[in-house]
Order: structure tokens, then C-alpha cells, then sequence
């Protein structure tokens, strides 16, 4: 393919957003100087309760924000399979105990450092979700469904009780020296989430993201765009089960111990709610929601001294439901002004009928 | 060397033979049309020839090499590229982005460093980025690059349609109705467009078509399929008079009188003698004597 002269005001861009035509931003692109003000002070506010104010207040604070940026890492993984791939998986807490097991016993059995379990507990979430995408090779839709609901709780019941994993006792999971601190684990865990972000949104920009896009809406078409289409779904299931192999790692060394009850269906309703009501394709929605939805019904408890885990699931089905008719796009779309203003762009819905269509592409 | 050589394909579904013996050869820079009545298994050699469905007997070739057990994907990328009946388009995501999805087998990086971002991937994407534009441009249609296909007018996606199989660098461009949902003007624009692939891009051109103006104005050569089965072959002129096309398009009615052909000489008035009323298809005459016998 030659290389050849940009068409005007086609490629100019430094990469493809497909956003930024046809907004309207107005001024010939980019805000004033009143503007970048506004936008960096918005910047800098976020970046201290995300990052400062965990380290300022006690503890136990940045203990509890550190699971809930676990979550957000299993949520993305779940993102690429439901948003990216259009598969199902009810049983991702197995993907995730795979990861979390297999990570805690490369450190207390093996003998292996925590950086080698991070790798370990990656590449075997990638490897049982590779197992699981030969199967959706096979069956779609509500039997798919049904068998990695199936998968999940074979694998809190069964293997997560293996004698290597302490026969339901669980398996120790001490942090490095380095990570010792809870303030320090949350920082580590805020950098993964950011890899992850990061890695999530080159998929979308590049071949493989748009090949799995493709097939996920139309198999045919994307076929004969030259697209392998079984590989491409394979890849999907990979990227996931590296995703939440890396989540459930971090989940063992945060709990410093990982036993077989803290890995049941719960966990893969909650992920599977704060995917969608997060909003599938909108990275950001998915992580704000999953933070959120983990984060308020802990403090509130906290306030008003009740503990019940159920409510937050009931409160979850109510906002799927809320979403399924208000918002198809998720929380991504509501706070979809916000994310384009502080990317830059106007304060402005935008290119909403995405959402609403059949084919909802939020991309933050 | 013919760019595509279908030999003796024949394929069945249950009991249905939907093809019987189908051979058709399109050498290069030709423009091949294909037609024949609905039913008649256009789509279905379509889905042969690019590897939808497996014949049963017979084999397809394709710029020299037999393709007949190569995967769907391996043949797009060696070149087939194919429209859909019903607009085949990634129909959630923009023009633009539909064109650059399908230049996948000629990008240029692999998968593991398009997910990493290495620097190499943003000069490509860059470049992809462009040579959709360029395409765009050539088919009229930069001004939409950035509209979601979903609300495209029907005309328009054909159009877009024929652009992301264009994006895909085909040797052969293989059309499945073109022309459907276009007005005649629409569908003489279509065929000036085809000309001007052919003679810009050096495409060979194979297309099931309907309306006949169009096929006869850019098709060199002409097949026609009735029944799964080759009814005949030629130069469109030639075709499009053929007393057994004429007959399987327009049924034994054709005697009453059509523009598209002398009418061919049948015994069918001798059968309507009986009768007093004059639309008698050949149906209904079957079935009056059996009244008139059970009555008497």
C-alpha cells in the first residue's frame, strides 16, 4: 500500500477519534485559555481524591478503595467479553479465583516473588477463559450463558478445594515488602487499573479490537473483510482472562489469603451488573459505577451500623432495569458531557444515537 | 488464466438440488453478469464460490488455485471480495471505521503489538486511515465518512457497502444485487461506477443483477441460471433474447406480448380455445377439465 497525501482535514488528527467530527466544538478545535484553566483545575481535583486523599485519611480507607479498583479491573475484563465481543459470562468468579489461587500458590508453594505471581496468576485466568472461549466457539447466547454459570460454581466448589489450595482453608498471600501498606497496595493496584485502561483502549483503536467488533456484529461480514473470525473470539477470551487473571492476583494479596467462599456467584452478579449499568464500551462508565457501587454501600453502612449485602444487589437489579430504559449506554453515557469536556471537547451530549442503536460504541 | 473458473459445481440441501453442474469462468477485466429468475441459486453459487457453503461436487478456483476447502477469510484475503444481499456493513460503527475493519489482512502489524501501541502501529493506523479516505473519495462518498452506516439511507449503504470491499484490495469484485433499492438513474450511475473501477482499478467485475438496461450497458459476458442449472450463456444481446431466458422470467405469459423479446412461438393459444376468459394460466387450464368431470 502506498503511502500517500493526507486528504484535507481528513487525517490531520495525530489518530483516529471519531468523536471529535461533527461535535460542533466551534472555535476551530480546543478551548481557550479559560477553558484549560477550568479543565486542569477539574484534572487536578480528581487526581487528589483518587490518588491524595486515600494516603491523607486512615488506613483502613485505602484498604476498602483497593478492592473496588480490583473490581473495576474484573469489570473491564467482563467489558471485553459482553461490550467488545457480545459473549456472556455468569461464571467469572472462577476466572477470577483461577487467577487469585494459582497467583497466592506461586508465592506460599512455589516459593516464587510477588512479580512472578502477577504474571502466573495473569496468564492462568488467560488460559481458563481461553478454555472457556473453545466452548462459546460451540454454543451462544442463553447455553453459554447457563454453562459459565455452571463453570463458576464448579470451580468455587470443586477446584478451588483442591488439597493444593487448602482444601477450602484457602491459601496465604503475603504482600511484598514494597507493598506492605494498604496505601501502598491501593497505589499499585490504581497503576494496574491504569495499565489495563490503558490496554483496553489500544484494543478498541486497533486490528484486533475492530476484527472482534466486527464479528460481534455481523460474523458474515466480518468473514469476508478477511477477519478469522473463531481466532478473533479466542482473542477476546484471552484479553479477558488476563484481565481478570490480573484482578483476581491482586484480590489474593489485598485479602493476603484467598479461600474458596469469597469467590461465589455473588461476585460475578455484581461484576456483570456493573459491566452494563457501568455501560458496555464505555471504559470509564464501567470503572466509575464499579467503584462507586462498591465503594457507597460499604459507607453507608458504615453510617448507619446495618450490613446487608443483598441490599446492594437488589439496588443493582432496580438500576439495571433504570438503565435498560433510560440509558441504554450506562453510567458512560450520563456522565458522557463530563468525560468530553475534560477530554477537551464541549460540554455536550454529542453522538448519542450510539447508545440508543443496535450497535453501542461508548468510548470514553 | 481465468481470474475465477467454477467447475461443475453442484450443491443440495436435503432434497432440494439448489445447483446442478454450474460451471462459469471470468477472465481478467471482465465484467460477468448473473442472472436468472428468484430461486434460481445466484446467491447460492455466490456462497460456493466464497466459501459460505461446500459443494457437494465440483470445484472453484480462484486466480489459478483451488480454493474449494479454504476457509471463508483466507479467500477474502487473497482477493475475493463480496457484497451481501442484505447490505453487508458493520452497521454499528461509522463509514470510515467500516473501511478501515476491512483492510484487516493487509495491516501490517500483529495483533499482541496493535494492544501494546508500539509506535509502528500509529504510523499504520495513520496510513489506513488514509487509504479509506482515498477510497472513499474515489466512490463519492468522503462526506459521509463519519456517519454511523445505521442511518444511512438503503441506496447510500449499497454504495458504502461496495467501498469497504474495495478497502479490501479484491482481485474480484463479486456484487450481489447492486442496483436494489436504486431508481433507473441511481442504477445508471452505478454503472458508470462500474466502468470506472474497471478501468482505473483493473477489477474483474461479477454480479447478480436484475435490471437488465444495466446489465446489458456494462456486462461482457452473461450467465443464466433457472432451476440450480445453467440455462445459457453469451453476450448480453444474446442473452437477454433467448427464447428459454425469456421463458423463465416471464413464464408462458410471454406471449402476450413483451418488450423484452419477439414472442417465442408457442402452441398455448390452441390450449386456450375452451376457455372464455383470457388471463388462463397454464394452472388453472389444468384444472378446469377435472371440474367439468366432476360435474358430469
Amino acid at each position: 500500500m502506498a503511502v500517500v497525501e493526507a486528504p484535507p482535514g481528513a487525517a490531520g488528527d495525530d489518530r483516529p477519534d471519531p468523536e471529535r467530527p461533527g461535535t460542533g466544538t466551534g472555535a476551530g478545535g480546543g478551548p481557550g485559555g479559560g477553558g484549560w484553566a477550568a479543565r486542569g483545575l477539574a484534572w487536578a481535583g480528581l487526581a487528589f481524591v483518587v490518588v491524595v486523599l486515600p494516603l491523607l485519611l486512615p488506613q483502613f480507607h485505602a484498604f476498602r478503595w483497593s478492592e473496588a479498583v480490583i473490581l473495576a479491573i474484573a469489570a473491564l475484563s467482563l467489558n471485553v467479553l459482553i461490550g467488545h465481543a457480545g459473549q456472556i459470562s455468569l461464571g467469572h468468579q472462577g476466572f477470577f479465583g483461577v487467577g487469585a489461587f494459582f497467583a497466592a500458590y506461586t508465592v506460599t508453594v512455589g516459593g516464587q516473588s510477588f512479580w512472578v505471581a502477577l504474571v502466573s496468576g495473569a496468564l492462568t485466568g488467560a488460559v481458563a477463559s481461553l478454555l472457556m472461549g473453545v466452548v462459546a466457539l460451540r454454543i451462544k447466547g442463553l447455553y453459554l450463558a447457563l454453562v459459565t454459570l455452571a463453570y463458576g460454581r464448579l470451580a468455587q466448589e470443586t477446584l478451588f478445594n483442591l488439597p493444593m489450595f487448602g482444601r477450602g482453608a484457602g491459601v496465604e498471600a503475603p504482600r511484598p515488602d514494597i507493598l506492605q501498606t494498604n496505601r501502598a497496595f491501593y497505589l499499585f493496584c490504581l497503576l494496574m487499573l491504569g495499565v489495563v485502561l490503558y490496554l483496553d483502549w489500544r484494543f478498541t483503536r486497533s486490528k484486533a479490537g475492530r476484527a472482534v467488533s466486527a464479528a460481534r456484529e455481523n460474523e458474515q461480514v466480518a468473514s469476508s473483510y478477511g477477519i478469522p473470525v473463531a481466532r478473533y473470539k479466542l482473542l477476546a477470551f484471552v484479553l479477558s482472562g488476563v484481565f481478570v487473571g490480573l484482578a483476581g492476583t491482586l484480590y489474593a494479596f489485598w485479602n493476603q489469603r484467598v479461600a474458596s467462599q469469597d469467590l461465589d456467584f455473588e461476585l460475578a452478579l455484581f461484576l456483570v451488573i456493573a459491566t452494563v449499568v457501568g455501560g458496555v464500551r464505555s471504559r470509564i462508565g464501567v470503572v466509575v459505577f464499579t467503584t462507586l457501587f462498591h465503594l457507597i454501600p460499604d459507607y453507608l453502612s458504615d453510617t448507619f451500623g446495618t450490613s446487608a449485602p443483598f441490599l446492594s444487589l437488589a439496588a443493582g437489579a432496580f438500576l439495571l432495569v433504570a438503565i435498560l430504559v433510560y440509558a441504554p449506554g450506562g453510567v458512560g453515557q450520563i456522565i458522557r458531557p463530563i468525560t468530553r469536556w475534560m477530554g477537551g471537547g464541549p460540554f455536550a451530549r454529542g453522538d448519542d444515537e450510539g447508545f440508543v442503536e443496535e450497535g453501542v460504541r461508548g468510548r470514553p | 488464466m481465468a481470474v475465477l473458473d467454477v467447475d461443475s459445481v453442484s450443491i443440495r440441501f436435503g432434497g432440494l438440488q439448489a445447483l446442478s453442474d454450474v460451471s462459469v469462468r471470468v477472465q481478467e477485466w471482465e465484467i460477468v453478469g448473473l442472472i436468472g429468475p428468484n430461486g434460481a441459486g445466484k446467491t447460492t453459487l455466490f456462497n460456493c464460490i466464497t466459501g459460505f457453503y461446500r459443494p457437494n461436487e465440483g470445484r472453484v478456483r480462484f486466480l489459478g488455485r483451488d480454493v474449494t476447502d479454504v476457509p471463508i477469510h483466507e479467500r477474502a484475503a487473497s482477493g475475493m471480495g463480496r457484497t451481501f444481499q442484505q447490505v453487508g456493513l458493520v452497521k454499528g460503527a461509522t463509514v470510515i471505521e467500516n473501511l478501515i475493519t476491512a483492510q484487516h489482512a493487509k495491516v501490517a502489524y500483529d495483533d499482541l503489538s496493535g494492544i501494546v501501541g508500539t509506535p509502528a502501529v500509529w504510523r499504520h493506523e495513520r496510513e489506513l486511515r488514509d487509504r479509506a479516505m482515498q477510497i472513499l473519495e474515489l466512490v463519492d462518498l468522503a462526506d459521509l465518512a463519519d456517519r454511523r452506516v445505521a442511518g444511512l439511507p438503503y441506496g447510500t449503504m449499497k454504495n458504502v457497502e461496495m467501498a469497504a470491499v474495495l478497502a479490501t484490495d479484491p482481485e474480484i469484485l463479486m456484487l450481489d444485487e447492486p442496483s436494489s433499492g436504486m431508481g433507473p438513474e441511481e442504477a445508471h450511475e452505478l454503472g458508470d461506477t462500474l466502468l470506472r473501477l474497471r478501468r482505473e482499478l483493473g477489477l474483474t467485475i461479477l454480479m447478480i443483477e436484475h435490471h437488465v438496461p444495466l446489465v446489458v450497458r456494462v456486462c461482457d459476458h452473461v450467465y443464466c441460471l433457472n432451476f440450480g442449472q445453467l440455462l445459457t450463456e453469451g453476450p448480453p444481446e444474446d442473452v437477454r433474447n433467448h427464447p428459454e431466458v425469456v421463458t423463465a422470467y416471464l413464464g408462458e405469459e410471454a406471449e402476450e406480448g413483451d418488450a423484452l423479446a419477439p414472442a417465442p412461438p408457442t402452441s398455448a393459444p390452441a390450449a386456450e380455445g375452451g376457455g372464455g376468459d383470457a388471463p388462463a394460466g397454464p394452472g388453472r387450464r389444468r384444472r378446469r377439465p377435472l371440474r367439468a368431470g366432476e360435474a358430469g
